[in-house]
């Protein structure tokens, strides 16, 4: 048997492994992080693979997660995903991209000599389909220009029928 | 006549805004959905949830997690397959003292990657990974994990144990290959250890 010694790492929880989005689609997945180990830990979850194209934010701010924290304790972050377009994908093709989620639990360790320090995370799974529509995924500043810009034009129509009115 | 003319143009406005909104929100999704896995062309979406979570935790154990892979006791060069210091441990120098923990909680089995950042480094002088021989066995005495089953370290991840249960270690082995006239010095660089669902790739 290996000699006791306090262990340190990172639990993963995760209930979709792939997603179906169309071009311009946006969704976003609930992930958890655990720690049943035995002292506490920082976790950060990092986006890695073919579908970081699509993620929001590739990773999270790292979150203390308690010693002894049970998978049923997990604590879950959303990690949104834009189905943005497939360049070379025509209307009606479904393209895959392979990927993962991982838990990186943030461990300082000084080598005591030569060799090597460790570092250890757990992986989930994700997949991402998309269907090519040539729908144009939005980003945030077009949102918010686009939405100024209703306000101003209604404003506009009020201040008219008001002149109109006086 | 102009009056009338002014309204038809307000009129318009207001539908161009209206279409407007109506575009945004049909781009951003933010109209009520029900995910649907349909097999024919007519459906019907009634909300019905399967909610099937999976899950693991995996810890660094042993020397593994403190102080890490070291060699302290390489004395002359050339060394060939040189153990790290925990490989041969115990009241019989038997057992390995690094080890990867599946917790006993998980649902899954598991499959661990191993990789390393670069090789072993000291300022400006290397140590070749090709000289860093691993070997991984979920069974833990003086014959496994075995130098005849060691592999040479890479920069990317390689398989280093399938099927892991919760509540089971993967074991591991390490050997150095140090040249003669490897200049004086501490090399160090990090070995990453990545636990997956078992039967996903590295």
């Amino acid at each position: 048997m290996p000699f006791a010694i306090a262990m340190k790492g990172a639990g993963i929880k995760w209930g979709v492994a792939s997603l179906y989005m169309e071009e311009g689609q946006r969704e976003c997945i609930d992930y958890g992080i655990y720690n049943p180990w035995d002292e506490d830990v920082s976790i950060a979850l990092k986006i890695g693979g073919e579908v970081v194209q699509f993620a929001d934010k590739t990773e999270l701010e790292p979150k203390l997660v308690r010693a002894g924290t049970s998978s049923q304790d997990a604590i879950f972050q959303p990690l949104c995903f834009s189905a943005k377009r497939v360049s070379g994908c025509s209307v009606g093709e479904i393209r895959n991209f392979k990927g993962e989620v991982i838990a990186v639990p943030i461990i300082s360790q000084e080598a005591s000599g030569s060799g090597s320090t460790t570092a250890t995370s757990a992986s989930a799974p994700l997949e991402i389909a998309v269907k090519c529509t040539g729908a144009v995924s939005l980003s945030s500043t077009t949102i918010i220009f686009i939405g100024v810009l209703i306000i101003i034009i209604i404003l506009v129509i009020i201040l008219i029928i008001k002149l109109r009115k006086s | 006549m102009k009056r009338k003319r002014d309204n038809l143009t307000i009129l318009i406005l207001l539908l161009v805004v209206v279409a407007a909104i109506g575009f945004l929100l049909n781009q951003q999704g933010i109209t009520n959905k029900l995910v649907t896995v349909t097999g024919s062309s007519q459906t019907v979406s009634v909300p019905s949830t399967a909610n099937i979570m999976s899950y693991f935790a995996i810890a660094a154990g042993g020397a593994l997690a403190t102080p890490g892979i070291v060699w302290t006791n390489i004395a002359t060069l050339p060394a060939t397959d040189f153990p790290a210091d925990a490989d041969y441990i115990g009241a019989l120098n038997d057992l390995t003292d690094y080890y990867i923990s599946v917790s006993s909680d998980s649902n899954i089995n598991v499959d661990m990657c191993i990789s390393a950042n670069q090789p072993l480094t000291s300022g400006l002088n290397t140590i070749p990974l090709s000289g860093y021989g691993w070997a991984w066995n979920l069974l833990n005495d003086i014959n496994n994990p075995s130098l005849a089953s060691s592999t040479s370290m890479l920069t990317m991840y390689a398989s280093a144990g399938t099927t892991i249960t919760p509540g089971s270690n993967d074991y591991f082995r390490y050997w150095l290959d140090v040249p003669s006239g490897q200049a004086a010095g501490t090399y160090t660089n990090t070995i990453n250890f990545k636990g997956v669902q078992t039967g996903q790739p590295c």
